[in-house]
């Protein structure tokens, strides 16, 4: 192999994990953009890193994008960075963000195969569809409830969610991001998002990336018998009682 | 035997439910124990808040039921300051106005969260507990809408209203008795509410389709409880209304059959108006029943895409959180999330947490840091515990001996200890100061006090000096003594009480002897 392959698939990579666009027409890094499509070395020696590094990268609408995966000690957070990050105390609160950050993507993507072109979301679309998605939990809450759910189960994160206000308070103009109402946890995420690179934000409206796009679309895909067999699984554990 | 035993099964098969339906009616009683005399230190102690619930609850039916609109901050604000001002003849400045409602507001929100009932589930033995919330907030671009919930509702409707699984029902009965005994403006009211039953079925009918939305399979439970509870009155409704409709017709009739000046104009209009409100009600009846078959055409198809969707190639992610809903395992979530986050490079400050560092109160001065003024310690060390005791108990046997060497030009040890017994009982012979105190006084055969005061050789001189230092003892001073050690045959023998006979305590006889 070339050295100057080898230069080129580096530089690629260092492009690629410090999140600058990678794409064919424009930007700084479109001649790495070309290289990898034209030079077999370039590519084999940018999978082999990548490959090594436990690093995935997709590729949507002329642009490159990487994934750190799942469970990547290197690249990947643990629960306390996520709360750190956030600005979390509890592991409940993360989970809740999980469920913003799903019910987000869910706005756009029924399946990973299915865009429903939405074109962008806003808080208050985001706030009602996670209302929606926990109303049934709620209801049965709000029937009949043990005494404390456990912390990992979708009924806790429901009980957390339904004893949030809505807005912290009555008299702020806007929305701040914060842990105190439903508004402010959903201000939380979607920053979250943007500064990950999901969103971009435009007079409150919020859209998705390409990078976003092509996570949702490339990794579910390639996954999608992976994460299957996990669910078969937690549905078998689920019936027979038994702690995966 | 029977008997009993269908006791216990309504006492606990039931208690669960009986205690789903006492929830309706928890928060009205927390409510109304809100204890107005711990705000603002009583002054508004006059206010009822049972009262102010119910006409709040009243005022949310109105606007959400009867005027189909969500209701604003403001206008919840604007209705709760009439009624201060009407019925509790409040009047107050517009800040105080304006904190006392956000209170009560608050109180009615439960501050966003809801209501939790807590009981002793039989069954299970353990504790269980019901929730339920009056008022439910949205938001809508940067105003919050405020709506009653379905169990306020209800919880309203059962303070007055008899309950049964058709309000509606009920209601055409009454109306219909109304008709007979000619109380058209009671039929009026009763139409309101048939109104609002029917509204109350349509708001159900929306949670459905929105929970149907979400999760097929709670939307198929919500939506066969719906049927169970709601449509199947639908027929028997329909008939109720033609019937009452018809009496109606009827009562019209024969109030316009009458002569011209016979004529009751009044309860003629109130026929008139109740013939209207009974034909809007059956509209609205009707657009329900027109609006349950669409609930149901819009579930099937649902219910279909569902499953077409589960047989497509591509990763379902409603089915996947379908499943970890089902497993209760919330963990499962970070699958679809952890993939999509950015490869994690480094630790860096981020500015979310810009946003934290805005968020507490800032105080209005900074407090300095408080420094306490700390208490200097005295240390005692034992050492000095011990030399302490020790020139104490040296002072009280140097004293007797030199008031005795005052008197007498010689002193005997055997003299000595009789008066140290006489003083301190014999327990001074069992205590080890006086045996190094002998030890000590015999390291030297003579003693010049005088020169003692000024240069002490040991360690006994030096105490002696320090006892002498002391007013009464300074007419000691001029005293110079010598010892004299008796032969080894005058032992002294000391027996003190308790002790055995050869555990006693053997000294030599010593002769102080005064020299000047």
């Amino acid at each position: 192999m070339e050295q100057k392959s080898l230069e080129k698939a580096t530089e690629l990579l260092a492009a690629l994990l410090i999140g600058e666009p990678v794409e064919a027409h424009n930007g700084k890094n479109t001649g790495l953009y070309e290289a990898y499509h034209e030079s077999v070395e370039v590519s084999d020696a940018l999978d082999l890193m990548l490959k090594k590094l436990n690093l995935r990268v997709y590729e949507y609408n002329y642009a490159m994008y990487v994934s750190p995966g799942e469970k990547n000690r290197v690249f990947g957070y643990s629960n306390e960075d996520l709360k750190r990050l956030m600005g979390l105390r509890l592991n409940k609160e993360l989970y809740l963000c999980y469920y913003l950050i799903y019910q987000a993507a869910a706005c756009f993507y029924q399946d990973s195969a299915t865009y429903n072109y939405t074109e962008y979301i806003k808080a208050e679309d985001l706030l009602e569809a996670v209302n929606h998605g926990l109303s049934g939990m709620v209801s049965e809450l709000h029937r009949f409830s043990n005494e404390t759910p456990d912390e990992k189960s979708f009924k806790a994160l429901a009980a957390a969610w339904d004893e949030l206000p809505v807005i912290a308070n009555e008299d702020t103009q806007g929305t701040r991001a914060g842990r105190g109402s439903k508004s402010g946890f959903v201000k939380l995420v979607f920053n979250f998002m943007v500064s990950q690179g999901l969103f971009t934000e435009a007079g409150e409206r919020y859209y998705p990336t390409g990078r976003m796009h092509a996570l949702i679309r490339r990794y579910f895909e390639e996954e999608k018998g992976r994460l299957y067999e996990l669910q078969m699984q937690r549905s078998k554990g689920g019936e027979d009682g038994a702690a995966y | 035997m029977d008997g009993t035993y269908q006791m216990l099964h309504d006492m606990i098969d039931f208690h669960n439910d009986r205690m789903r339906n006492l929830r309706r009616y928890y928060p009205f009683f927390c409510l109304q124990n809100t204890a107005f005399h711990l705000f603002k230190e009583g002054k508004y102690a006059s206010l009822d808040m049972g009262y102010i619930t119910l006409a709040v609850l009243r005022f949310f039916i109105e606007e959400n039921q009867f005027n189909d609109r969500p209701v604003k901050y403001q206008e919840v604000y604007a209705f709760l300051a009439g009624v201060l001002a009407r019925d509790f003849e409040l009047s107050l400045r517009e800040e105080e106005e304006k904190e006392l409602i956000d209170y009560i507001f608050d109180k009615l929100k439960n501050d966003g969260k809801p209501f939790v009932m807590e009981y002793f589930d039989p069954v299970s033995k353990g504790k269980a507990s019901v929730r339920m919330k009056l008022i439910d907030a949205t938001l809508s671009g940067n105003t919050v809408l405020y709506t009653i919930t379905a169990d306020a509702i209800e919880f309203y409707l059962d303070t007055k209203e008899i309950r049964e699984e058709s309000k509606i029902n009920i209601q055409q009965v009454l109306l219909e008795k109304m008709i007979h005994t000619k109380n058209f403006r009671g039929g009026i009211d009763v139409i309101r509410r048939i109104n609002s039953e029917v509204n109350r079925l349509r708001l159900q009918k929306k949670e459905v389709l929105a929970l149907l939305g979400s999760n097929v399979f709670d939307g198929v439970k919500a939506l066969e409880e719906f049927n169970r509870t709601g449509m199947r009155w639908f027929s028997e409704e329909q008939k109720l209304f033609s019937h009452n409709m018809e009496l109606m017709e009827r009562a019209r009739a024969r109030a316009e059959e009458a002569v011209p000046g016979e004529r009751d104009t009044e309860s003629l209009r109130e026929i008139y108006r109740l013939e209207t409100e009974l034909k809007k009600a059956m509209a609205n009846h009707e657009e329900l029943l027109s609006d349950c078959m669409d609930l149901q055409v819009r579930a099937d198809e649902m219910i279909r895409k569902y499953k077409y969707s589960r047989l497509r190639g591509a990763f379902d992610f409603r089915g996947f959180v379908a499943a970890a809903e089902e497993a209760g395992d919330v963990t499962m979530l970070s699958h679809l999330i952890e993939p999509l986050l950015a490869p994690r490079l480094n630790k860096q400050f981020t500015l979310l947490q810009t946003d934290e560092l805005l968020s507490p109160p800032a105080e209005a001065e900074e407090t300095k840091e408080a420094v306490e003024e700390a208490k200097e310690e005295m240390y005692r060390f034992d050492d000095e515990i011990e030399e302490e005791r020790i020139s104490g108990n040296y002072k009280a046997i140097v004293k007797t001996l030199f008031d005795e060497l005052w008197q007498s030009d010689r002193v005997a040890l055997s003299e000595l200890n009789r008066k140290l017994e006489m003083r301190f009982f014999d327990g001074i012979f069992r205590n080890s100061d006086y045996y190094s105190f002998l030890v000590h006084i015999c390291q030297k055969k003579e003693y010049d006090l005088e020169t003692v005061t000024k240069k002490q050789d040991t360690f006994f001189e030096g105490i002696l000096a320090e006892i002498l230092q002391e007013p009464s003892m300074k007419k000691y001073t001029r005293l110079r003594f010598k010892l004299i050690m008796k032969p080894e045959a005058e032992e002294l023998i000391h027996r003190i009480a308790g002790l055995e006979r050869d555990a006693a305590f053997m000294t030599t006889e010593i002769v102080f002897e005064r020299m000047n």
